[in-house]
């Protein structure tokens, strides 16, 4: 009866345990201590319950977990004690899975007669786990990045703060020094001991009698204080003369002011530089209006001396004249010096009209220098006037044997101011005879296309290349050139008269074998 | 100031001679120019600028011919030329301009020429001896 109850017993307590094991999400393996399988609550694989039953439990695990497998129920086989492992192998559908198992020894009377495995497929636990780690070291790896980030940037600042040439403090809400840099100290002559105490006040204690303006330095620097939200710029002035530029700008924290970054620039050098070149610019300035001065003085002297020499050389020049007129009327019997006093009045007669024209020739570089060089203009023929001063140089030509060749192809004719070109082409052919030694003067008057050119060429002394275009310039460079009378300006007054009509004047030389200016003057002008 | 005397004006008018005006401010240039006249049998009439010039037209016979200068006090020469050109008794009087720059001169209208000083006195004789009468030459 005992019996029966308690096989009855056993038998109602395995029919609970197979239900309990049927229903269980694990896998239930009973293994006896040969190792065969005795019990499984659900398929595994593609085996069937009975394919598995009675089979070797290794048959079933991978070769490589057989060890693992057979150390632990070898632990529960001998030593009576449970052992569990996790391996990795397949699920039914051949994906890579983990799976633990548990195993627990079924103790009978003392005598492990069997093994109960209980299998869990833990794959996504497992998976979990690889992420959280996963999770974990990228989060380590980035706090890692980020801290050296931060220490680079706190170096870079640091280096930055010590390189820059500017002190540079900040300073909190409570006006306490939160950073500044060397240069800072030197700038303003405090020692660290200063800063590491400096709590309101007591910097600007230390370094206000330096300023020039301590007074005005206090207000300036609580009236930016007063202001937390804007910039300041201003400059500071010392005692020892040196300058400060002194810059500040609130330091903000996600948008709120939290401190203070002042910049102090030592600008006394760049200042003194400044003010020296403003003093330089204003010497230089000053010496160019004494020049120009001088200058305006010069050519005003110009123009009154000349004005005032020409005045009564007209009048003698035309007494002159006269006394030729009525001492040609004169005979020896008359008066028996009539012969001498003719050719002395004749070479006082020449000599007058040369400082005629040398005054003449002043009042014109005045009266150019001034852009008071007016022409008249009116229709006229060239030819006519180079015929006319062949003409009048007749006599200066004999005298030195000279003759003058006039080329022409008929008239040519444009609107141009007379007396001025009568004052070029006497110019040219005075200085073509001059120097022309001896030899004879070829004048050409010609048109071609829309000019009127008129060449004046000799066979004299020629001009030296470095002089060609001194000879036109005015009185300064020409006096140093050598065989040339009075004051050279002809060649300048001409050139000026010839741009003023728009034309052009150059000259082609060889020493010793002659020299040829050439003038071209614009025909179609009204 | 020029000393026309009553006598001289009335001698003038008597004779019926034309004498020519010199209108100038420089006394040197002035008295050659009449000294130089006289000898060459003209009657010259002179005045120091134009305001006088145009005074002494009102007076005498009408002049055989003027010499004007141009740059002078008082009245230049181009504003005489411009009132003795409005007038019609002395319209017709031949102007010579006389100046130390010919190219002061930039309208000839009113000019019956233009010469340069210092004047050639050949020129200028020439000139006036078309115009004006000479005692020598009567």
């Amino acid at each position: 009866m005992m019996q029966t109850e308690t096989s009855r017993t056993l038998r109602e307590t395995e029919s609970k345990w197979r239900q309990l094991a049927e229903t269980a999400p694990d896998i239930i393996i009973s293994i006896g201590p040969d190792g065969r399988i005795l019990f499984i609550n659900r398929t595994i694989a593609a085996f069937s319950k009975d394919e598995v039953i009675g089979r070797l439990a290794t048959d079933f695990v991978q070769p490589d977990h057989i060890p693992t497998m057979l150390n632990a129920l070898d632990k529960v086989f001998t030593k009576a004690i449970p052992a569990e492992y996790e391996i990795l192998s397949h699920d039914s559908k051949k994906q890579p899975a983990w799976y633990s198992t548990k195993i627990a020894p079924v103790i009978i009377n003392g005598k492990v007669i069997s093994a109960t495995l209980i299998t869990r497929d833990i794959t996504e636990r497992k998976l979990m786990q690889e992420e959280l780690e996963q999770a974990r070291d990228s989060l380590e790896i980035k706090i890692q990045e980020r801290t050296a980030e931060l220490q680079s940037w706190l170096s870079k600042l640091e280096a930055t703060l010590e390189a820059t040439a500017d002190g540079i403090l900040v300073i909190d809400l409570q006006r306490r020094a939160m950073t500044y840099n060397q240069k800072l100290l030197q700038m303003w002559n405090v020692k660290d001991e200063d800063m590491v105490n400096y709590v309101s006040g007591t910097l600007i204690a230390a370094i206000k009698d330096q300023l020039k303006d301590t007074e005005d330095f206090l207000i300036k620097t609580e009236k930016i204080y007063a202001h937390p939200n804007e910039k300041s710029a201003d400059t500071l002035e010392f005692k020892d003369g040196r300058i400060f530029e002194r810059y500040s700008q609130p330091q903000k924290l996600h948008g709120v002011v939290v401190g203070r970054v002042w910049s102090f620039r030592d600008v006394t050098k760049q200042r003194n530089a400044e003010a020296e070149r403003d003093r330089l610019l204003m010497n230089e300035h000053q010496a160019r209006l004494d020049a120009e001065k001088s200058v305006r003085a010069r050519d005003e002297f110009l123009a009154i001396a000349s004005h005032e020499l020409r005045t009564p050389l007209t009048p003698l020049k035309m007494y002159l004249d006269w006394f030729k007129r009525e001492a040609r009327k004169m005979t020896v019997e008359m008066f028996p010096k009539a012969q001498v006093l003719m050719q002395a009045l004749d070479h006082t007669d020449r000599e007058v009209s040369k400082l005629v024209n040398l005054t003449d020739d002043l009042l014109d570089v005045s009266r150019i220098t001034a852009g008071r060089l007016v022409l008249n203009k009116e229709p006229m023929d060239l030819v006519e006037l180079v015929l006319q001063a062949q003409e009048r140089h007749l006599e200066n030509s004999k005298r030195r044997n000279c003759t003058i060749i006039i080329t022409t192809n008929g008239p040519v004719k444009g609107v141009w101011d007379f007396n001025r070109l009568e004052q070029v082409v006497n110019c040219l052919l005075s200085n073509a005879i001059k120097y022309g030694a001896g030899k004879p003067v070829q004048v050409s008057v010609l048109k071609e296309n829309d000019r009127a050119v008129l060449r004046v060429e000799d066979q004299g002394i020629g001009i030296a290349p470095e002089d060609r275009e001194k000879i036109f310039e005015r009185f300064e460079r020409a006096s140093s050139i050598k065989n040339f009378d009075g004051l050279g300006l002809g060649l300048f007054i001409s050139r000026e008269i010839v741009v003023a009509h728009v034309g052009t004047v150059s000259v082609d030389s060889e020493i010793g074998k002659g020299s040829t200016f050439t003038v071209s003057l614009p025909i179609e002008e009204k | 100031m020029n000393e026309l005397s009553s006598e001289d004006v009335k001698y003038l008018h008597s004779k019926h001679i034309h004498p020519i005006m010199v209108i100038e401010d420089d006394d040197d240039i002035r008295e050659l120019m009449k000294a130089m006249l006289e000898a060459e049998g003209y009657y010259p009439i002179t005045a120091t600028n134009g305001k006088e010039g145009l005074a002494l037209l009102s007076q005498i016979p009408k002049p055989c011919m003027i010499l004007l200068d141009m740059m002078m006090p008082v009245m230049d020469g181009w504003t005489f030329s411009e009132e003795a050109k409005k007038n019609s008794l002395y319209k017709s009087i031949p102007l010579l301009a006389v100046t130390a720059f010919a190219d002061q001169i930039t309208s000839k209208e009113n000019f019956y020429g233009v010469l340069k000083k210092p004047i050639r006195i050949d020129i200028l004789l020439d000139i006036v001896r078309h115009h004006c009468p000479s005692e020598k030459l009567q």
